[in-house]
């Protein structure tokens, strides 16, 4: 992604846009995508699909269908909690926000004493994970996947504990 | 971006029973028993319907909102997405590849479908008039309050011409607008200006050819008003080029 050939490439053929923030053009392909991705984890996320699948493929799935909603949550937590710099504390983070449900900044920074600076480049860390939503009252909360399958979160043992 | 590209192509219809069935709905039961024998075990009629929402009554038809609904919409998606020449190209670029090796599943599709047609006691006449659709490009359908020398509505004589040449009888070239132009419209696009308004259809043929965008495009000016419906050829060089393998010349 760092050179400027593959970003036209990816901008011309998905509609990704790449200002300072990257993002999707409305009703191109890559917009499209997301939107598919989204019914893909709700058909996933049901265990009547991921049970009939499996007996169906059972030789091609010994271990079952994959619940996909759930391993996408845990793709993004492990690649948080790989972070070089702010991995951990990123983790730290996001499981006092999972406790209280939402908070602002301000409350953030009193109950974890962290240097506001760097309390912001955590933030904008768990929304590039899409693992955080800010809210109408500058509330940042859990994202609803992440809050369904909070149990991952806690799994990470060790880390941000 | 291998893999992605799979994933996509291995959902579309010309290589998915079930994408294609999904497709092609709704349909009378009797033709999906003829057509797709194998849905129609207890098992897979029970997985078909309570996990992707096709519910098989008299007419077997996708649910609103079921997951059948949104591999139907995103099918069409992908059709025209890669079947564009800058995507693919863009794709190879991306992936190092050959441009040939980027899958077209809009052209997969399309090949099966006017195979298919080509085997009905009716088949030339169907793919001479797509061939001449093709050809042809974009039609004025109908306009309205325009001076005496603007260009006139070449729609409807367009079509007479097709029924001379291909000697379609009425109801015979009834079927055949039906098979290639289609009879459902789904609306793309709208929107306006404070001096203009504008809708798009995309209409959905028998086999999802969907040949012809409509345009209804409407313009005012003072106590004046232009009013314009177009039809847009669709996919014109993946056809052209695949009726030529298939009828040479």
């Amino acid at each position: 992604m760092r050179d400027e050939f593959t970003r036209m490439a990816l901008a011309r053929a998905f509609g990704i846009q790449f200002t300072d923030k990257v993002s999707l053009e409305y009703g191109k392909y890559g917009w499209h995508v997301t939107e598919f991705i989204d019914k893909i984890f709700k058909l996933f996320e049901n265990e009547e699909f991921r049970s009939r699948v499996t007996s169906l493929l059972r030789s091609e799935y010994p271990q079952g269908i994959p619940n996909l909603a759930e391993e996408w949550v845990e793709v993004r937590l492990k690649g948080l909690a790989s972070e070089p710099t702010y991995g951990k504390i990123a983790i730290k983070l996001l499981k006092e926000i999972m406790r209280v449900g939402r908070a602002r900044l301000e409350e953030l920074e009193r109950i974890l004493s962290i240097n506001r600076g760097i309390l912001i480049e955590l933030l904008k860390l768990l929304d590039l994970y899409k693992l955080i939503i800010k809210d109408y009252n500058e509330n940042y909360r859990p994202a609803e996947d992440l809050r369904k399958y909070s149990a991952i979160l806690e799994r990470l043992e060790g880390v941000g504990t | 971006m291998l893999n992605f590209i799979n994933a996509l192509v291995n959902i579309s219809p010309s290589r998915n029973i079930i994408s294609q069935l999904i497709l092609l709905l709704p349909k009378d039961l009797m033709v999906v028993r003829y057509s797709y024998p194998e849905v129609l075990s207890e098992e897979a009629k029970e997985f078909l319907d309570r996990c992707l929402g096709i519910e098989f009554n008299e007419i077997v038809k996708r649910r609103s909102n079921s997951f059948a609904e949104s591999l139907y919409t995103h099918i069409h998606k992908l059709f025209d997405w890669l079947d564009s020449d800058e995507v693919r190209s863009d794709l190879a670029k991306l992936m190092g590849t050959h441009i040939m090796s980027i899958p077209n599943p809009y052209a997969e599709w399309a090949r099966l479908v006017l195979k298919k047609l080509l085997e009905r006691p009716e088949g030339d006449k169907i793919l001479v008039f797509i061939r001449m659709l093709v050809e042809h490009g974009s039609f004025i359908v109908n306009r309205e309050g325009y001076s005496r020398g603007a260009k006139r509505p070449d729609w409807q004589p367009f079509l007479n011409e097709v029924k001379r040449k291909i000697k379609a009888n009425p109801a015979e070239f009834e079927d055949i607008l039906r098979t290639v132009i289609g009879t459902s419209e789904e609306t793309i696009d709208e929107g306006g200006t404070p001096r203009s308004s504008w809708i798009i259809y995309l209409k959905h043929s028998e086999y999802h050819l969907d040949l012809i965008l409509s345009e209804h495009k409407t313009t005012w000016s003072g106590w004046s008003h232009w009013y314009d419906h177009i039809y847009r050829v669709r996919h014109r060089s993946t056809i052209k080029s695949i009726l030529k393998e298939l009828l040479g010349g």
